[in-house]
């Protein structure tokens, strides 16, 4: 059974501030909603000191137009077993060679 | 990972005992042929680092790495240690300069010092560490009920492509 993701309202503006197109900002989101509510133990990655249910989920997608150079994403995700519900709760997005949004 | 951080941390540690061994015990120009070599190896030391960071953010961009924070945490260390030990060495360089001395490589130590340090500056900008506050004020709205639905808002978007959505 998929766990139920929510999204801090915080998150949502920050990633809104990203100002991916659409099609990545689906891809982004549909990872978090359909790959990670689906295996939360085989793509949570690591513990977030001190925070003892809080996980690390990256990944990275490739050079997708109009982006030049491949793309890294850190989702801080909160996991509750007990509600089956994963939060998200903090983000990073850094494109290769360039500052951090 | 580990096994670099090692490997590194080893390094470091190598050239703090040469610098303080050579600030024990330098008092003539011989001396300065020493110090010469903890320069040299500083600086193929710094080598290693840019390597270092250059396979993490390669490994980073493919997707590769799993322990982001880990492994951030061990960079961060390694800059640290190397830029500590490059003010050290820095002091012996300045000394023996004061002292009518040419040391080798000086200029090379120099421009590699500022260069690791716009090296760090960058790392800690952009390596993907958590944001304490963030991570708490997050945790705090969706504490308050405040949290979004992530399927709501992806069906919101897919609705923007649909006529009349």
């Amino acid at each position: 059974m998929s766990y139920k993701v929510k999204i801090a309202p915080g998150v949502k503006e920050q990633i809104r501030g990203w100002r991916l197109p659409r099609n990545i900002l689906l891809e982004v989101l549909n990872r978090l909603n359909i790959d990670l509510a689906g295996n939360p133990d085989g793509l949570l990655a690591e513990q977030v000191v001190p925070f003892l249910d809080l996980f690390t989920f990256p990944f990275a997608l490739p050079a997708i137009p109009p982006f030049v150079r491949p793309l890294s994403f850190t989702f801080f995700v909160r996991r509750n077993d007990a509600n089956k519900e994963l939060g998200i709760v903090a983000c990073r997005f850094v494109e290769e060679g360039t500052a951090d949004n | 990972m580990i096994t670099r951080s090692v490997i590194y941390r080893g390094r470091v540690r190598a050239i703090e005992d040469a610098v303080e061994a050579w600030k024990a015990s330098h008092d003539d120009a011989l001396e300065v042929h020493d110090l010469e070599d903890v320069v040299r190896e500083w600086l193929g030391t710094m080598d290693l680092l840019a390597q270092w960071q250059a396979d993490s953010w390669k490994q980073l961009f493919a997707g590769e790495l799993k322990k982001i924070q880990g492994l951030g945490r061990l960079l961060r260390m390694a800059y640290r240690s190397s830029l500590d030990v490059a003010g050290l060495l820095e002091e012996c360089v300045a000394w023996a300069e004061g002292n009518g001395y040419a040391v080798d490589n000086a200029r090379d130590f120099r421009q590699r010092r500022a260069t690791v340090e716009r090296l760090y500056q960058d790392f800690e900008t952009r390596w993907p560490f958590p944001d304490k506050k963030q991570i708490e004020a997050g945790m705090a709205s969706l504490d308050r009920g405040e949290g979004a639905d992530l399927g709501g808002w992806i069906r919101e978007l897919q609705g923007e492509d649909r006529p009349g959505g």
